[in-house]
């Protein structure tokens, strides 16, 4: 029971049942149905894709291409879905993971075989893959997403179907970074990278399928996207990938690698979608929201970090004689 | 007790560009024995345990035998194989997984992993130990000791026939090395055999069963404990052979300059009290981890002291930051003069004005060019640095040519304090003596010099006066010509009393 | 040919060539290209993200990176409008702008120098706490009705020439002297390429590391000052385009990601090359969405290019974040 309550998950978990509690005091109808329900629900896309950023994390690495990348899958899947004879929920998905694949992949392949700093890379492939979409389609938007895509996004017996994608996905990565050999080389290059060659774990292997991973549930954030809005907007979404890295990073995730859950994450999401909810209930205007993001992760981090350096500098000493 | 010869290591040498590193040097280990590897620092023992595990190759001619098959380790997998372990200084584990996951990582590379086994496995390990330890427990919550236990029940698990370990007492305390000696005595009984550098010789003499002494490069001898005393021991390991030329006959000492009283900080060093002279060479020896750079950079700047005082030329100062150290003339020759001594993308003149470009700037406040090709063509020719074109890169000059600017960048701040540490380490016998050659002269200019070594030789044959540092203490000091040398060099290993 | 090779750097001269590219495909493309007209409404385009990409080449030298400098600019931008509606006069807004460039350059310094968090990481964050800084002050709208007396900065022309032409070279000028001439600007250098032996031979790497920051911000400061008088508005968002071309360009322009060497004139270079291809594309009728295509496209290309020569060399196997 102590080891539970020492984790830095229970503390934002606490936080946010803090923070809830006193919203619903604030405002009873922040408790209602239909306004959690939209909270979560709006949540799902960044919630996939902290998820992907998540793992990246873990490894050390970064990926602000994650926005670019799910606004590419959801711009192709949109214009697909109008026009394609062939195109069903069924090929639709596979087109999203398809799509998704590829950016991944080439953001993967670049940073493990170049050893380029990711944040250079995907900085690099946010704006061409921002750029595809935006040259194809003019800026315009691309309206009436059919309404067999839109179902997709419903809510069926009272449970909203993005809220159940969100929970696979979920449920698939922490499987994966709890019980594959890839999830634990993943802890292992975050957490000593040189014991993990030590080891035998393929480090680029590793770094490659990370970024491919994170690529996959960006094509499926990409999907569901479309199906929530119904529309597609290529310009938009834009400084989301900020979102999802806050969302790890408060959730638990340490931005210098090595730690990090999807639990954490969750919350992580949820917390951020509560803070936006609240400031909207406490009339405070929607542009107070990145300042305070900002703030969280500029604290977060330096927690972190300063916590870090601290662990380090008491490795450096050596133990001293007591009597000459 | 011990079982028959099952590795030899015969003609084993290393050749490294400018420095041979091991000469024909052999080694045979007998199943479950214990056996103990001493040397100075520089004989050769972590160059000898690292051909041993695979991580570096050998010269042609060097011979590995397991069970008498002659084997070549291409990798550290390949000594893996032959059931050879290396337990590193840094432990090579993961802090953030658990102590089963750390055993266990990397056997199965295949999609899901098996928890059972893992945790098997590992529990298995820990019971060969004798130990109780959660398995569960995240590594970084356990104490180095435990931690070095970890690795240990890693290396055994993968069904050793050898352990290498290096220094593994270090960091323990007194009851944590107890621990780990009946740990060793557990794997004898298991019959695999341990190989240990330490240079704690009442350890040694607790738990080995017999020694092998290399002393610069060379092989020694091996010889079973029983037949040993300390004395002999420490005679193997630094019995005189390769005399250095005796320079300190004549001392320049002359009025103090430097008074130090009471210096300590946590983990570092503690109560370091002592006096420079003018003119004076003053050695600051003790082995590895004793905490003579740590002091030495405390006096630099780089590792301000919790308490104590210094005085300079009898006024009190205090060195808080680097700047304040050179702007006392204290100048600071870093060990590692690739690393921290040198920009090596910078050219040879920018490396040597770096420190004084404040003193060398024109009317309009810019970098006088003119002058810094002079200074550095001024030291270029008073340190024979060769080749002489002052806008090569630092990094295309040859190692000893590479140390050589590293000095010529403090001597241009003109310090009246010098601090070196390891003068001639990694530098070919040449240069050694143009170096031991170098700081003469700067002490007979008045020059102040604390040296730090851990070559006798070199101590002996420069030094005015000695001091002694053990596990963050001054355990002796004493002049180095009239001196006890034996007794010095006894206290660096054994401290006081 | 061999005496051109020892003087300038394979990457010099491949710039030098892209850029010769480049100039003639303008040339070719359309005959307004080359009219004095559209160079000078060129150069009035990258004065902006001209002075941006200096700044970031100071800090990257150091083998930071700032990537609040677009929302710094938003910032600063936000600051002078507010100020210059509210009745202050043009020096005090200024003032008061520069003020909050310095703010934002120490507090990135503070989080990169004494905290030290990994640039990236700590600027990721501080550009998001700009950014909403800016969105708080200004409410998410546009501030528009700046006085007539602030137009000068962005509008006026000293013999014919756009005065933030001037302010670019200007400042291009004061820094790369300061870069070369300078004990600080070889102080920079060190610390980019090793900042332990930097740190050994005295340099006071905090205080450089300060400098630079605060350096980029308030060239940050300038460029969205010179955008607000410009178009006479002031935006939060002003700058954020800017960041992801002026990174490309000063990579594109020679100096490497890692730090430790680079300069203006290079930078400046790669700054002309993108807005060259802006210019064309414009001229031409070509979108703007193609822009940010080809930006990053440059970068990825530039960077794995660059890296491809470096592992051929050295061989060199390292990550960082």
């Amino acid at each position: 029971m102590k080891k539970i309550l020492e984790k830095r998950e229970t503390g934002v978990f606490l936080i946010l049942l803090l923070l809830c509690f006193g919203l619903s005091l604030y405002s009873p109808s922040f408790l209602s149905y239909t306004n959690i329900k939209n909270v979560l629900v709006n949540s799902v896309p960044v919630g996939i894709m902290a998820a992907g950023m998540t793992i990246v994390l873990i490894t050390a690495g970064i990926d602000v291409s994650v926005a670019s990348q799910m606004m590419f899958s959801a711009t192709w899947l949109a214009i697909f879905s109008q026009n394609s004879p062939i195109a069903n929920p069924v090929t639709v998905l596979i087109l999203a993971l398809v799509l998704g694949a590829i950016t991944g992949a080439i953001n993967g392949f670049l940073i493990a075989a170049f050893s380029i700093p990711p944040i250079i890379i995907t900085l690099g492939t946010a704006s061409i893959y921002r750029g595809i979409i935006l040259v194809y389609t003019n800026g315009r938007w691309i309206m009436n997403i059919p309404k067999w895509f839109t179902a997709l996004g419903k809510t069926y017996y009272n449970i909203p179907l993005p809220i159940i994608y969100a929970l696979i996905i979920f449920m698939i990565t922490a499987w994966i970074l709890k019980h594959t050999y890839f999830g634990r080389s993943v802890y292992a290059v975050g957490g000593n990278e040189n014991a993990a060659r030590y080891v035998g774990v393929n480090i680029k292997k590793t770094i490659f399928l990370t970024y491919f991973y994170s690529g996959l549930l960006c094509g499926f954030a990409g999907f569901v996207l479309d199906a929530i809005l119904g529309n597609c907007q290529p310009s938009g979404s834009n400084g989301w990938e900020m979102n999802a890295i806050a969302a790890a990073v408060i959730g638990g995730t340490n931005i210098l690698g090595g730690s990090g859950s999807v639990i954490g994450t969750v919350i992580g999401v949820a917390m951020m979608g509560v803070i936006e909810n609240g400031l909207v209930v406490a009339h405070i205007p929607t542009y107070w929201q990145k300042l305070v993001y900002g703030l969280i992760i500029i604290a977060t981090v330096t927690f972190d970090v300063l916590r870090r350096n601290y662990a380090d500098s008491k490795k450096q000493m050596i133990e001293i004689d007591q009597e000459a | 007790m011990a079982g028959k010869v099952f590795l030899q290591m015969e003609n084993i040498s290393m050749t490294f560009p400018g420095i041979k590193a091991l000469n024909n040097v052999r080694l045979d280990v007998r199943e479950g024995e214990v056996h103990a590897l001493m040397g100075e620092n520089g004989a050769g023992k972590s160059t000898l345990i690292k051909i041993l595990s695979g991580v570096q190759k050998p010269d042609v001619g060097s011979k590995i035998l397991v069970d008498g098959k002659e084997v070549e380790f291409s990798g550290v997998s390949d000594s893996i194989k032959h059931g050879i372990n290396a337990i590193h200084q840094d432990l090579s584990l993961f802090p953030n997984l658990s102590v089963a996951e750390n055993i266990y990582l990397g056997r199965s590379k295949n999609g899901k992993v098996n928890w059972k086994e893992c945790t098997k496995i590992a529990e298995e390990a820990i019971e060969v130990l004798g130990i109780t330890m959660d398995v569960q427990e995240q590594l970084s919550n356990l104490s180095i000791a435990k931690q070095q236990l970890v690795a240990i029940a890693r290396a055994i698990s993968f069904k050793s026939r050898l352990l290498i370990m290096d220094e593994p007492t270090a960091t323990l305390s007194f009851s944590e090395v107890r621990m780990l000696y009946s740990i060793i005595e557990k794997l004898k009984k298991q019959n695999i055999a341990i190989l240990f550098i330490s240079h704690k010789l009442d350890e040694v003499f607790e738990v080995s069963d017999r020694v092998t002494v290399l002393k610069d490069g060379e092989y020694v001898g091996c010889k079973d404990i029983k037949e040993l005393d300390e004395n002999r021991l420490v005679q193997m390991m630094v019995g005189r052979s390769v005399a250095y030329k005796a320079l300190n006959d004549v001392s320049y000492a002359g009025n103090k300059i430097l008074e130090v009283k009471n210096l300590s900080k946590r983990g570092n060093f503690k109560d370091i009290s002592f006096a420079l002279h003018k003119g004076e060479i003053l050695a600051l020896t003790g082995l590895v981890g004793a905490g003579r750079s740590e002091t030495v950079k405390a006096l630099f700047g780089l590792n301000p002291p919790d308490s104590g005082e210094i005085y300079l030329n009898g006024k009190k100062i205090d060195i808080k930051n680097v700047s304040q150290a050179i702007h006392n003339k204290i100048a600071f020759i870093p060990e590692d003069r690739h690393e921290e001594g040198l920009i090596l993308a910078m050219s040879m003149k920018d490396n040597i004005t770096l420190p004084i470009l404040k003193r060398i700037l024109t009317p309009l406040r810019f970098i006088n060019r003119k002058e810094v090709d002079k200074s550095a063509e001024n030291y270029v020719e008073k340190l024979s640095i060769r080749p002489s074109q002052i806008n090569k890169l630092a990094r295309n000059f040859s190692g000893g040519n590479q140390q050589k600017i590293a000095v010529a960048k403090w001597l241009i701040t003109k310090p009246d304090i010098l601090i070196i540490d390891e003068p001639t380490h990694g530098v070919d016998i040449a240069s050694k003596t143009e170096i031991h050659k170098l700081l003469k002269e700067l002490a007979k200019e008045g020059m102040a010099i604390i040296m730090v070594s851990s070559e006798w030789q070199e101590v002996f044959a420069l030094s005015d006066r000695v001091l002694v540092m053990r596990h963050g203490r001054i355990v002796h000091e004493d002049n180095t010509a009239t001196g006890n040398q034996d007794l010095m060099m006894e206290k660096a290993i054994l401290g006081g009393n | 040919m061999e005496k051109l090779r020892k003087r300038f750097t394979l990457h010099e001269m491949v710039l030098a060539g892209a850029f010769l590219l480049i100039f003639l495909i303008g040339a070719c493309s359309n005959e307004n290209f080359l009219s004095i007209r559209n160079i000078l409404s060129l150069f009035q385009q990258m004065s902006e993200m001209g002075i941006m990409a200096m700044g970031l080449t100071i800090v990257i030298i150091t083998g930071g990176m700032d990537l609040s400098a677009g929302t710094t600019m938003g910032l600063c931008a936000v600051t002078s409008g507010l100020c210059l509606t509210k009745g202050l006069g043009v020096v005090p807004s200024l003032i008061i702008s520069l003020g909050v460039a310095v703010l934002c350059g120490a507090m990135n310094a503070v989080l990169v120098a004494i905290i030290r968090i990994p640039p990236m990481i700590a600027t990721l964050g501080t550009q998001m706490f700009f950014l909403g800084a800016a969105l708080v002050l200004s409410k998410g709208n546009s501030i528009s009705g700046i006085p007539e007396s602030f137009y000068f900065l962005g509008q006026a022309k000293i013999f014919g020439m756009p005065l933030q032409m001037l302010l670019l070279f200007g400042l291009a000028i004061f820094l790369m002297i300061m870069l070369r001439n300078t004990v600080t600007g070889q102080h920079i250098y060190a610390i980019g390429n090793n900042m332990k032996a930097a740190l050994f031979s005295g340099i006071r790497t905090k205080h450089v590391l300060f400098y630079s920051y605060i350096m980029c911000s308030v060239m940050c400061c300038i460029a969205g000052n010179i955008q607000v008088s410009r178009v006479a508005t002031a935006r939060a968002d002003m700058g954020s385009a800017f960041l992801m071309t002026c990174i490309s360009a000063v990579v594109l322009g020679g100096t490497s990601i890692n730090g430790g060497n680079g300069g203006i004139v290079g930078t400046v270079v790669g700054i002309m090359i993108f807005a060259m291809i802006g210019n064309i594309m414009n001229l031409v009728g070509i979108s703007s969405f193609w822009q940010q295509l080809a930006t990053g496209s440059i970068l990825v290309l530039v960077v794995v290019f660059n890296r491809m020569i470096e592992m051929q060399k050295y061989k060199v196997k390292s990550r960082k974040v």
